[in-house]
């Protein structure tokens, strides 16, 4: 039981995080669905670092870099060349999913995995969950109760009040997924050297998906948002679970226990949400 | 012109294009300090796009914008503001889940961190009573009507500390209750100081408000002048440049069949009860008038009518048939012609060819498809038949809509939704935001189609609209018909007072 | 054509190749490796027989999911969904083959033709009917059914359909009936020895087949005209007569079927069995294709060649390279998805910086 909370909090921890950072760039009014991405981006980025200079912090510093710079890509896409957000998005998540593999095979000569890291100089999980539960509290402060957070709301509820307002909603935009996706890295750093020792290819497995169905869920709010993550970590670890468990984990095949998640997600984002609206400007580019 | 000593602005030989669209020529004219001054012509005649360049929003391609006395350079909004200029557009710019005092501050917050609410709304109560806004501070602003809305546009500009406040459409979406209010709040803002510029296309209004007037037409000013000097005709000839073509009226006969008739159309929803037992009767050969604010419940008539929506109670009768044993294009087939309140959202594809918008809602008809196939050369034809007859420009059948104005579109959407037998007519809006020109030729065209049998629904809010036109005058206020009246019985001030208040009030 | 249409339809792509062969190019260089095998690699992938039938043979489904995609994005939706749809075609196909082994093949094939359509089109169907009943955006479900889809297809590829005979992860080879000819027989039939040993088959045909197909249908139907008004905008097509729900689950399952289809190049006309990861995600390039060909159907045939021909290049660069991967055509899709979706964009700078350049 205490196994499978604290099973909950570790596989919580990277929904979290991505959908904390989902949540700044959806809110501005930039439709991202390229969450996946990003996690991938900075997860490698974190393995590949903490190999190479033994420092788990470095990890994160390199995690933090790289995925705010993904984002970056859908930022200057979406907002300076007018592209449709969500191809943006979808390009995004294939240049991360084609380019990992690639620099993974050049510096470690196999494309799927990057050397595992000793366990002295993995990071320290902890850190990273309390964070996750702390970043919630403090982006609802931020969005509601600060006159940036005002304009974040501004930005993707009415964006033409905030141009005539004198701010510039495409500017601000990048502002916001800069910092959005230096959360989501957070979470793409604790998945490959917190989580697990070594960046493997695709590693995600859709996690990025799943904290975006929870923002969605949470009506574009940061603390239901939140809760729906946790929600999504239970059912993750109930499945893991069941795999060893050993009656149950033997009569099913593999496959119906990892579709689980994805179908439980389904559910919920078709069963609970309908109809959610999303923040109005969102997908529809300056005029 | 005004006297030089006492100009605050102006624009010397101003030019802007958009593209091949030259929206400002050598546009000169000057405001003095403390007037209202009327910028007035017709949609396209490049008012609001003088304004927008004094606001910061469009730079000129020449020309010299002068501001108290000297020549300046305003190139964003932010200089503009800092200038003391403000501008209330015609499509608010609030963030409508925003609160009144949220969208107030917005971007010239006290702090970009923690915010003070107490302070704030303290400070804001204060400004707002200074100039008697009724407003509650901590409403959502989408809860609000579209005239308390204004209002907090207008805060926004005092909150900022505008001396120059530009409006532009003002009185678009307001009744002439709140209209009147209004103007009491522009002239004590007179008073004070303020200069006010008002761009508008309403002549009554110019004339009631104004102290002076810049008349401009396809992107020229023409003149300016002292508007004590003008009255309502020659105001008009100034701004569409000839005389106007009074409409020919046609023989009224004797009331025919009925061939629409509503009984007792209820609808609730979660939002609250939106049509409250609504009955009335249209006959053949007449038009009744629905008069009324936007928002009381006629969109929602206009789609239950429609056989867009089926949720309501109450029964509708088309041609003694039900319609609801139609779907919404069957409707259609049997001569039931429907004009949308709202062009590009529900009227046509602005991306599509004129050829293409020529067959919506009718584009499973013989004269263009067989059976599932469409064919394109018969879709061609029946576009350059309606293009022709109803003197659409340009006249390329391949051109995309979003290439033609306001006016040729509409003229389009009627010339299709007219030109086969048509027993019923619901126009909604049918000649908001056109030029008077295409206005006059679809005024035209209604009479025409009630001499040959029709019966037309006309849903407007503009009374001038209405009185012309209507045999009778329905006033539908809150969801419920709450007047009924002929034409000849009929006042403006009287409609107004039904539109605004239900009756309610004693006149 | 005019050469204003053919600057408007041409320009952008051809342009976007050039950038994208240069991109990759740089990275090339930039990883130790020569430029020159992307040229080896290009002109291998064209101009040889045993290149050219590889990439028709990759064309065949890109074409189909990029119809797929297409003909969604006429209707203003997205479908992400192909990679899912096209597992669950090829699958109905195994099952089909399984169920009815003693079928004649005059029924058989197009038994199988059939049955991966309507497969590949009731998984499609789902995202539809969620759509139209409770307003789930069609991306995320799609994206989900992806998920599932794949895994539940490798449970029958593992588990009730596995070859128990060996090792590898791949079903039973289908009846002899269900097997469709590949081009070096028909060819052959001719007296040339043109694409022999390489996996094109007559699917080929099929897939062009559909492409005009979905042209003619878009654009000189009544219901092609309803679906594009549609996506234009819901409301007006509200307030016309064209109803929002039967369409959207209309569009989805046609969109799914295309892609079912796949699993006729793949199962009937190839490899006669189903293998685990068989599709080198044919669903997401074909939203590359889409996008290329700007959602024509026609245009969709050759865009589908571009990136049928950039997949087989890739391939034979990690065959010529020790160091890059296949995943090198990725990468050179998502630039080419970049560089098409922000085109205007793209195009107005280079001109700026061009004019810039050349007046100093």
């Amino acid at each position: 039981m205490i196994e499978l909370l604290a099973s909950t909090l570790r596989l919580s921890t990277p929904l979290i995080f991505a959908a904390m950072g989902g949540f700044l760039c959806e809110r501005s009014g930039v439709a991202t669905i390229c969450l996946e991405g990003v996690l991938l981006t900075s997860a490698w980025a974190a393995a590949t670092v903490t190999y190479f200079s033994h420092n788990p912090y470095l990890g994160v510093l390199a995690a933090v870099m790289i995925g705010t710079l993904t984002m970056s890509l859908h930022a200057f896409l979406s907002v300076k060349a007018k592209s449709d957000q969500i191809i943006s998005g979808v390009a995004v998540n294939l240049l991360a999913a084609g380019i990992t593999p690639i620099l993974t095979k050049l510096l470690f000569s196999s494309p799927t995995n990057t050397q595992t890291i000793p366990m002295a100089e993995r990071l320290n999980s902890s850190v990273l969950i309390v964070m996750a539960f702390v970043f919630p509290f403090l982006i609802h402060f931020l969005t509601y109760r600060t006159g940036w957070g005002l304009r974040l709301l501004a930005c993707g509820d009415g964006p033409e009040a905030l141009k005539t307002s004198g701010i510039s909603p495409k500017s601000f935009r990048f502002v916001a997924l800069a910092l959005g996706g230096a959360i989501v890295s957070f979470g793409g750093a604790y998945l490959s050297i917190a989580h697990a020792s070594q960046f493997t290819r695709d590693m995600t497995a859709g996690r990025g998906f799943i904290a975006l169905t929870a923002l969605i869920f949470g009506k574009w709010r940061p603390l239901p948002a939140f809760l729906t993550c946790l929600f999504f970590g239970l059912t993750d670890a109930l499945q893991i679970q069941l795999q060893s468990h050993p009656i149950l984990g033997n009569s099913f095949p593999i496959q119906a226990l990892q579709i689980f998640p994805y179908l439980v997600t389904l559910f919920v984002l078709v069963g609970f949400i309908g109809r959610a609206t999303p923040p109005r400007a969102i997908n529809q580019p300056e005029q | 012109m005004p006297n030089n000593s006492q100009e605050l602005f102006s624009f010397n030989q101003i030019t802007k294009r958009f593209g091949s669209i030259v929206a400002n020529q050598e546009v000169t004219f000057a405001v003095e300090k403390g007037t209202i001054h009327g910028v007035v012509g017709e949609n396209g005649a490049g008012k609001s796009t003088i304004m927008k360049i004094l606001y910061g929003m469009y730079t000129p391609d020449s020309g010299t914008l002068r501001f108290k006395g000297e020549a300046k350079e305003i190139s964003d909004p932010e200089t503009a503001i800092s200038l003391g200029i403000g501008m209330v557009h015609q499509h608010f710019m609030l963030v409508p889940t925003l609160t009144v005092w949220e969208n107030i501050i917005l971007g010239k917050e006290p702090s970009l961190w923690t915010l003070n609410k107490k302070e704030i709304l303290g400070k804001l109560e204060e400004l707002k009573t200074s100039y008697d806004f009724q407003l509650d501070l901590e409403a959502k602003v989408e809860t609000l009507t579209v005239g308390q809305q204004q209002q907090v546009e207008i805060l926004k500009l005092l909150y900022r500390e505008a001396d120059i406040l530009i409006l532009d459409e003002p009185t678009a979406v307001l009744t002439p209750q709140e209209t009147d209010s209004l103007f009491e709040k522009l002239k004590k803002l007179k008073e004070d100081q303020k200069t006010i510029v008002v761009i508008t296309h309403k002549l009554k209004e110019i004339l009631s408000l104004t102290d002076f007037v810049t008349v401009m037409r396809q992107g020229k000013a023409i003149e300016t002048l002292p508007t004590q000097s003008l009255n309502e005709t020659t105001l008009a000839e100034k701004i569409i440049g000839r005389k106007r073509i009074p409409l020919s009226n046609v023989e009224t006969g004797a009331v025919q069949k009925p061939i629409l008739a509503a009984e007792n159309i209820s609808l609730s929803t979660q939002q609250g009860t939106l049509l409250d037992r609504i009955s009335f009767t249209i006959h053949r050969g007449e038009i009744v008038g629905l008069a009324g604010i936007e928002g009381n419940g006629q969109q929602e008539l206009i789609e239950i009518l429609a056989n867009v929506r089926r949720d309501y109670q109450g029964s509708v009768l088309f041609d003694s048939k039900d319609p609801m044993q139609f779907s919404t294009y069957d409707l259609r087939q049997q001569g039931f012609s429907l004009i949308p309140p709202d062009r590009h959202q529900e009227g046509v594809i602005l991306s599509f060819s004129l050829a293409e918008n020529s067959i919506l809602g009718h584009h499973r008809e013989k004269n263009v498809s067989k059976g599932p196939l469409l064919s394109e050369t018969k879709v061609d034809e029946l576009a350059a038949r309606l293009i022709h007859s109803f003197d659409v420009r340009p006249n390329d059948t391949q051109l995309p809509l979003s290439a033609l104005s306001g006016g040729n579109q509409q003229k389009l959407v009627v010339a299709r939704e007219t030109s086969r037998p048509v027993s019923f007519l619901l126009a909604a809006h049918p000649t908001r935001g056109i030029d008077i020109g295409a206005t006059d030729f679809i005024h035209q065209h209604f009479l025409q189609l009630k001499a040959n049998g029709a019966g037309i629904l006309l849903v407007s809010s503009e009374l001038d609209e209405i009185l012309k036109l209507s045999d009778r005058i329905l006033v539908i206020y809150q969801g419920a018909i709450v007047a009924e009246v002929e034409k000849e019985k009929a006042t403006e001030s009287q409609l107004g007072l039904w539109m605004t208040s239900g009756g309610k009030v004693c006149p | 054509m005019s050469l204003g249409d053919l600057k408007k339809n041409f320009l952008g792509p051809v342009m976007a190749i050039l950038i994208s062969a240069l991109v990759t190019s740089l990275i090339l260089i930039s990883l130790g490796e020569s430029p020159e095998i992307l040229w080896e690699a290009f002109t291998s992938t064209f101009f040889t027989s045993f290149g050219m039938g590889y990439t028709l043979y990759y064309t065949t489904p890109l074409i189909l999911t990029g119809l797929s995609v297409a003909l969604c994005f006429h209707a203003g939706l997205f479908n992400i969904g192909a990679e899912g749809q096209l597992h669950l075609g090829a699958a109905g196909i195994v099952a089909a083959s399984f169920l009815f082994p003693q079928l004649p093949w005059y029924l058989a094939i197009p038994l199988g033709i059939v049955i991966s359509f309507l497969s590949g089109g009731l998984w499609g169907l789902i995202a539809g009917f969620l759509k139209a009943k409770r307003g789930s955006h069609e991306v995320i479900v799609t994206i989900l059914l992806n998920f599932i889809g794949i895994t539940f297809v490798n449970y029958l590829i593992l588990y009730p359909f596995k070859n128990t005979l060996v090792q590898n992860p791949e079903t039973h080879e289908i009846s002899k009936s269900f097997f469709l000819p590949p081009l070096s027989a028909l060819t052959g039939y001719f007296g040339s020895e043109i694409f022999r040993t390489t996996p094109v088959n007559v699917t080929l045909f099929l897939s062009l087949i559909a492409a005009v197909s979905c042209h003619y249908f878009l654009f000189n139907t009544t219901k092609g005209y309803e679906l594009r008004t549609l996506g234009q905008n819901p409301k007006v097509a509200k307030f016309n007569g064209i109803a929002l729900a039967p369409n959207l689950i209309l569009v989805f399952f046609l969109s799914g079927g295309l892609a079912g289809l796949v699993g006729v190049n793949e199962v009937m006309g190839f490899s006669h069995k189903l293998i685990e990861g068989f599709s080198p995600q044919y669903g997401f390039t074909g939203i590359a294709v889409a996008l290329m060909a700007r959602n024509s159907p026609l245009g969709v045939i050759l865009a589908a060649l571009l990136f049928g021909s950039i997949h087989n290049g890739a391939r034979e660069i990690e065959f010529l390279s020790e160091r890059i991967t296949k995943e090198i055509s990725i990468v050179m899709e998502a630039f080419l998805i970049i560089l098409i979706a922000g085109h205007r964009y793209f195009l107005t700078t280079f001109v700026r910086i061009f004019k810039r350049g050349s007046r100093d």
